[in-house]
C-alpha cells in the first residue's frame, strides 16, 4: 500500500445555477493574457450540449484517455511511444482554434476617434489573434442554455445510448430539460496528459496531487492536448506552451480556497483531501466499464483506518494532511454516502473531481389538463425523469445505472425526510420506508442535509496549508523566497531575433 | 582570400556561435528552446507541409552525415551492385518530398492571416534559406550526377580537415558555384540555430520512449520515502 493525498472536489449539481461566476473568477486571475484568451480552465457547460471545446467527449475524433489492450493492460488511446514521435510534426487529433473559438475584442477607440459624420461610430469586433476585423461565429458558452438546439444539444455524444423516445422527451417543446456541469482539470490519479508528454514537462505533485505543466520543460509538442480526454490542457498559441488549471495552488498552499470555489454563488463546491492507494492505480482502471465506479472508489482509502494512517505516516505524510482527510467533505460525499460520482470514468484516468447528480428538474406532466408532478411511487420518479437516468449514467458512471440510481434515491430520500422534519404532514412510516429503500438512516440523512445545504466555508473547504517554508528553509532564506514564487514566468519565450 | 573566409573561417564562426548560443539559451531561457507550433491556428494545410518536410529533411540529414562520418564504410556499401542508383533515387525522392512540404509551409505561412500574426522576421529568413538550400541540393543531385559516389571523396577530407583544425579546401576547388553555395548555406544555417526556431533541433524528446507513464514530483524529499518512482 502506497498512501498518497489528493486534493479533490465535489460539485453538487442540484445547486449549480449556471451563473459562470467561477469561470469569470478563474479567467480574471489566470487566463487574461495574450495567447490564453480563449482558455477556460474553469467552464460551465449546459447538458445536453456539445460543451467546450465543441464535442470534447467524442474520443473517436480526439482520441483522449486510456483504453485496455488485448491483454487487459492500459495504453493511451491516441498514441504509442513510436506513434507519438511521428505525431510531433502533425497531430491529427489535436483540436484547433475553431474547436474552441477565435478570441476577439472591439475597436472601442473608434468610438472616440471616428471623424464626424451622419452615422453613430461603432466598435466592430477584431480578432485577438490577427488584429483584423472578424465575424464572430462562436464564443465562450456559445451553447449556454441551448438545450434542444439542433446544432449543439442534439449532437451531444452522451445521447447515443438513449432511445428515440427518450430523446424526444428530453427535447420536447415545453418539456425541455437541461443541467449544468462545471468543469475544471480533474487532477487525475492516472493522468493521460502526463503519460503522453514527450518532454516530461507534465507532472503530478506528490504532496497534494495537483497536476501541472512545467513551462521551462514544455517544448510545445502538444501531445497532452488531445491526450486529455476532458480537453483541460490548452495550447497557448503565443508562447507555444501548454497550460492548464493549476487548482490555484498558490492559494491552496496558503490555506485559501481556489478562486472558482471561493466565488461560487450556489456554494456547490466542496474541496478536501482524499487518501488513495497509488499501488493499485493501473489494476483499478483495468476493469470492465460497468465496474469502473466501484473500482475507483476501492482505490480511495479510509482515513480513519489505523493501518492507512500508519502507512501514510511512514511515507512522511504530515499529520495535518491526515487530519484534513478525516474531516474531508469529499470523502463523505464520495465514499461514505456514495452520492458523488466521477465524470466519464470510462476514460480511465481516475479523475478526482466528483459530481452529485442532479435530482432536478422535477418530473411534471399534464394529465387530463391537470399539471401533475407527484409520482405515484416515490422512486418511480427516475423512470419518468425528464433527464433520462441513462443519460446521467453515461456522464457519471460509464453507462452503469446502479450507482446513479443509488445516489438519486438517497438525494430524494433526504428531501422527503427534511420535508417531513420541517413541514410535517407526511406519514412518518412512509418516510422511514423511503429512507430504508435508499439505504439511509435519519442521522446520515441529516448529515447529508447539513453538509449539502447549510455548511459554512470551513466545512466545505478542508485543506491544510502546505507549510512549504519547512522544506524551503533547508536551502533558502524563507523571507527571501516569500512573495517571489507564483505562476510561471512573466517573460515571454524568445525564439528568434 | 574570400574563399578562405567562406570555407575556412566561416565554419568555425558558425560552430562557435552555435555552441555558445545554444548553451546560453539553455542556461538563460530554457522556456524558449522549442519551435512555435502553429497547428493550433491552422490544422488543415499543415498536414501536407510539416510531415513531408520533416520526414524528408531528417532522412536527408542522416543521408548527408553518414557518408561524411564513415566514408570508408560508405565506399564499401557503394560496391554493392545497384546500391548507388537506389540511394540516389531515394535521396532524390526525399529531396522532392522535403521541397514539396516546404513549399506548402511557405504558402501557408504567408497566405494565412493567423499564421502571419505569429511569424517573426527570423522565421521568414530561415524559411527562405532552407528553401534555397533544398533547391541547391536538388540541383546538385540532378546536375552533378551520382553525388553519393563523388561527394564523400571530396567532402569527407574537407570536414576531417576542419575537425582537426587544419582546414584544407583544395578538394573543393573545382566543384562549381552551386555546390559552393550549398556548403556555405549549411554553415550559415548552423550558425543561425541559436537565433531562430531551428533551436528545436535540440528539443528532440530522446528520453520519451523509455519514460514511465506517470511522473510524480515531491517538493519535500521526505515524502517520497518508501515510494516507488511512479
Amino acid at each position: 500500500m502506497d498512501v498518497r493525498a489528493q486534493t479533490s472536489m465535489v460539485f453538487h449539481l442540484d445547486k449549480c445555477i449556471g451563473c459562470h461566476t467561477c469561470s469569470v473568477a478563474c479567467k480574471n486571475i489566470w487566463t487574461d493574457r495574450p495567447g490564453a484568451e480563449y482558455m477556460w480552465w474553469n467552464n460551465v457547460e449546459t447538458k445536453p450540449g456539445t460543451g467546450f471545446p465543441s464535442n470534447w467527449e467524442d474520443q473517436v475524433n480526439f482520441k483522449g484517455g486510456w483504453v485496455r489492450d488485448g491483454k487487459g493492460k492500459l495504453r493511451l488511446r491516441g498514441q504509442g511511444k513510436i506513434g507519438a514521435l511521428l505525431k510531433l510534426f502533425y497531430n491529427p487529433n489535436q483540436p484547433g482554434l475553431d474547436d474552441y473559438y477565435e478570441p476577439w475584442t472591439y475597436t472601442y477607440r473608434d468610438l472616440f476617434d471616428a471623424p464626424e459624420g451622419d452615422d453613430q461610430p461603432t466598435a466592430v469586433p477584431v480578432s485577438l489573434v490577427t488584429g483584423k476585423q472578424m465575424e464572430i461565429k462562436a464564443g465562450p458558452n456559445w451553447d449556454d442554455d441551448l438545450s434542444g438546439s439542433p446544432i449543439y444539444a442534439e449532437n451531444d455524444p452522451n445521447l447515443e445510448g438513449l432511445t428515440e423516445e427518450e430523446r424526444q422527451a428530453l427535447f420536447a417543446v415545453e418539456g425541455m430539460a437541461m443541467m449544468y456541469v462545471p468543469r475544471i482539470c480533474n487532477h487525475c490519479v492516472n493522468p493521460a496528459c502526463v503519460a503522453s508528454c514527450p518532454s516530461g514537462a507534465l507532472y503530478k505533485r506528490g504532496e497534494d496531487g495537483i497536476v501541472l505543466v512545467n513551462q521551462e520543460k514544455c517544448r510545445g509538442w502538444r501531445s497532452c492536448v488531445p491526450a486529455c480526454p476532458y480537453k483541460k490542457v490548452y495550447y497557448n498559441w503565443k508562447t507555444g506552451k501548454s497550460e492548464k488549471c493549476i487548482l490555484c495552488f498558490p492559494r491552496v498552499e496558503t490555506g485559501q480556497a481556489p478562486a472558482c470555489f471561493h466565488s461560487c454563488v450556489g456554494r456547490i463546491r466542496f474541496t478536501g483531501v482524499l487518501l488513495y492507494d497509488a499501488d493499485r492505480i493501473e489494476a483499478a482502471m483495468s476493469v470492465d466499464d460497468d465496474e469502473l465506479v466501484d473500482s475507483q472508489l476501492s482505490v480511495i482509502l479510509d482515513p480513519n483506518d489505523p493501518e492507512v494512517q500508519a502507512t501514510a505516516r511512514m511515507k512522511g505524510m504530515p499529520e495535518e494532511m491526515i487530519r484534513a482527510a478525516q474531516r474531508s467533505p469529499v470523502y463523505s460525499f464520495v465514499k461514505e454516502w456514495g452520492l458523488a460520482l466521477p465524470l466519464h470514468p470510462e476514460f480511465r484516468t481516475l479523475p478526482m473531481l466528483f459530481y452529485v447528480p442532479p435530482l432536478l428538474p422535477v418530473v411534471g406532466r399534464m394529465n387530463d389538463g391537470v399539471y401533475d408532478h407527484e409520482p405515484h411511487d416515490v422512486f418511480n420518479a427516475f423512470d419518468e425523469a425528464r433527464i433520462p437516468l441513462d443519460y446521467l449514467a453515461t456522464l457519471f458512471a460509464a453507462g452503469n445505472r446502479r450507482p446513479v440510481e443509488a445516489a438519486l434515491k438517497k438525494l430524494l430520500a433526504v428531501r422527503y425526510h427534511r420535508r417531513a422534519e420541517t413541514l410535517g404532514g407526511l406519514d412518518p412510516e412512509k418516510i422511514q420506508a423511503i429512507l430504508d429503500e435508499a439505504g439511509l438512516d435519519r442521522e446520515t440523512a441529516d448529515s447529508i442535509y447539513r453538509l449539502s445545504m447549510i455548511s459554512d466555508p470551513s466545512e466545505r473547504f478542508v485543506m491544510p496549508p502546505s507549510n512549504r517554508e519547512e522544506f524551503i528553509e533547508a536551502e533558502q532564506d524563507v523571507a527571501e523566497c516569500k512573495g517571489s514564487c507564483g505562476f510561471g514566468k512573466n517573460e515571454a519565450p524568445r525564439r528568434g531575433w | 582570400m574570400f574563399d578562405a573566409f567562406l570555407f575556412q573561417i566561416l565554419p568555425y564562426i558558425a560552430a562557435v556561435v552555435c555552441v555558445l548560443g545554444v548553451t546560453y539559451r539553455f542556461v538563460r531561457g530554457p522556456i524558449g528552446v522549442s519551435s512555435l507550433s502553429s497547428q493550433f491556428l491552422e490544422g488543415e494545410t499543415i498536414r501536407w507541409g510539416s510531415g513531408p518536410w520533416h520526414l524528408g529533411i531528417i532522412a536527408l540529414l542522416v543521408g548527408h552525415i553518414l557518408p561524411l562520418l564513415a566514408p570508408r564504410f560508405w565506399s564499401t556499401l557503394l560496391q554493392i551492385p545497384g546500391f548507388l542508383p537506389a540511394v540516389e533515387g531515394i535521396g532524390l525522392a526525399l529531396g522532392f518530398l522535403a521541397a514539396g512540404g516546404l513549399f506548402v509551409l511557405i504558402f501557408r505561412r504567408f497566405g494565412n492571416a493567423r499564421i502571419r500574426a505569429v511569424t517573426s522576421r527570423m522565421d521568414t529568413l530561415v524559411l527562405f534559406l532552407l528553401l534555397g538550400q533544398v533547391i541547391l541540393g536538388l540541383s546538385v543531385a540532378l546536375g552533378m550526377r551520382w553525388g553519393a559516389a563523388w561527394a564523400p571523396g571530396v567532402l569527407a577530407p574537407y570536414i576531417l580537415s576542419l575537425a582537426t583544425l587544419q582546414p584544407d579546401i583544395s578538394t573543393l576547388a573545382n566543384l562549381g558555384w552551386v555546390m559552393h553555395a550549398h556548403i556555405i548555406g549549411a554553415w550559415v544555417l548552423l550558425g543561425l540555430i541559436p537565433f531562430s526556431r531551428l533551436i528545436h533541433l535540440l528539443s528532440i524528446p530522446v528520453a520519451f520512449p523509455t519514460r514511465p507513464h506517470q511522473k510524480v514530483v515531491w517538493a519535500n524529499p521526505r515524502s517520497s520515502r518508501g515510494s516507488r518512482s511512479l
